[in-house]
């Protein structure tokens, strides 16, 4: 009986290797692949991302609550001292939201006598944070808004008050959001009252440093940091949080936006601004665009005039 | 060398396959939950490659190498790591350990926690050096050290766990081959 078997195992030990070696370089090729055209197989991740994480998210819901439920109740205890501060916080902040209201309507007048137009454009969806990364070697969440909502790569994801991070994979119904903690995230940022251009390299901490600052002197802790917009990256002057010195004496972000608490983000629509090639071809599109709201018939003879 | 001989009824085999798919998912939802989304500074253990090497050292047919690919590379893809540079190095890795083995006489697990550490180790230098050669932005070497040396210290538990819990055991052997 036991002779019978180990025969067949010798048997089937020469397919069982073939198999292996075929997997194998089956595997090293994907990579490979991965490697010269990214973005094809980056696709197809969102693909397989957009499949499989929805059908799990029936369990990830109430497991991802129960534990959370369970934290929630290490705070209980702590519930009286909690209430105290925040009564005091609540204090300070009615006198902030006083500040805020007179500031605002301040805004509102000086906009309306210059008669300046906020972007309409920029809207945005609001998605819930269905997943994490599930590795310590990337920073990123999943969202449950993707294609069909119109997320476009590279649009901007935020909590209620700053950055969270940038759009990246998008498949039918998910969307990636590779945080501003992660290696690969790198945002063109101004520092704010001096206004220098910097760079927010994303390292896997919690507070990213800042680089490549034009003149270190300028800045201080403290400072706020805003995306620039520069190279149409992200829309300008989103609050990213504010400037701090580690131990080091190296300058890093105090993030704004509450990473402990990713529940909720919004993803800015951001069709990008118009790209002015040669002045000439922008000024007379405005000419047509102005004969057609006044009058058909000259706007005919315009373009008429134009295309001769 | 000593072939693998099995006299385990398969339906206990199938059961056992599907049991690792279970295992693998849960952890796969485990690590997936939104909870963290601060940079951690302690990376948990990788237990999911902790599994795969207990089991396939124990009673490899339960863990076929095809169905450790099709793990791994799900893993790759949703995990959002490079498509298949860890999965294959992996399998490579453990086709080796599993061949050494095999063919020495130290079947004590002393030996064996060495040789897994050796592998462990191997698998995050080689997947760090190829990442960094073809100029992927890596994390850095730190984290998946830690992750490593914690991968290392935890994996006599999961040997426990998988004894006790999941009677996946060592086969005992003689020299004419295998007795349970």
């Amino acid at each position: 009986m036991s002779n019978d078997r180990q025969t067949q195992t010798d048997y089937f030990a020469p397919v069982r290797r073939a198999i292996t070696v075929i997997l194998l370089l089956g595997l090293f090729g994907l990579f490979v692949l991965w490697r010269i055209d990214s973005p094809r197989v980056e696709k197809f991740r969102a693909l397989v991302i957009d499949t499989f994480v929805p059908s799990f998210e029936w369990v990830l819901r109430p497991m991802t609550s129960v534990v959370k439920l369970a934290k929630d109740y290490q705070s209980y205890e702590k519930l009286l001292e909690q209430n105290k501060e925040l009564r005091r916080e609540l204090q300070q902040m009615k006198s902030w939201r006083e500040a805020a209201l007179q500031l605002e309507q301040e805004n509102a007048r000086l906009l309306d006598l210059n008669q300046l137009r906020v972007d309409s454009k920029l809207t945005h969806v609001s998605g819930i944070v269905v997943a994490d990364s599930g590795s310590p070697f990337r920073q990123s969440v999943l969202l449950n808004i993707g294609s069909r909502d119109g997320i476009q790569d590279g649009w901007a994801a935020m909590d209620g008050l700053g950055l969270v991070g940038r759009i990246s994979g998008v498949g039918s119904s998910t969307s990636r959001v590779i945080l501003l903690t992660d290696n690969a995230s790198q945002i063109p940022v101004i520092i704010q009252p001096s206004g220098q251009q910097a760079i927010l390299m994303g390292d896997n901490s919690y507070a990213p440093p800042v680089e490549f600052i034009e003149n270190v002197d300028l800045v201080r802790p403290g400072d706020r940091i805003v995306t620039s917009g520069e190279g149409g990256v992200l829309p300008a002057g989103l609050l990213i949080g504010t400037l701090a010195l580690d131990p080091n004496n190296r300058l890093r972000a105090r993030l704004a936006a509450d990473y402990e608490r990713l529940e909720f983000l919004k993803v800015l629509r951001d069709y990008g601004t118009e790209k002015i090639d040669n002045v000439g071809s922008l000024v007379t599109r405005k000419e047509i665009e102005t004969g057609v709201s006044t009058t058909t018939e000259t706007s005919e003879t315009v373009n008429e005039g134009s295309s001769e | 060398m000593r072939a693998p001989v099995s006299n385990i009824p398969s339906e206990r085999i199938w059961i056992y396959r599907i049991f690792f798919i279970a295992i693998s998912i849960f952890l796969f939802l485990t690590n997936l939950m939104p909870l963290q989304t601060m940079p951690q500074s302690w990376p948990w253990p990788n237990t999911l490659l902790l599994v795969i090497f207990c089991w396939s050292l124990r009673e490899p047919n339960f863990v076929p190498i095809p169905l450790i690919t099709c793990v791994l590379l799900s893993q790759d893809f949703l995990l959002h790591r490079p498509p298949g540079l860890f999965s294959g190095i992996t399998i490579l890795i453990l086709v080796w350990i599993k061949a050494i083995t095999a063919s020495t006489d130290d079947k004590s697990f002393l030996a064996e926690w060495m040789r897994v550490a050796l592998a462990f180790a191997a698998i995050s230098l080689i997947n760090h050096l190829v990442l960094s050669l073809t100029l992927v932005a890596t994390t850095e070497l730190r984290i998946s050290l830690i992750q490593t040396i914690f991968n290392i210290s935890t994996y006599p538990f999961v040997v426990l766990i998988s004894h006790y819990i999941f009677r996946v055991k060592r086969p005992y052997f003689t020299r004419s081959g295998r007795v349970i």
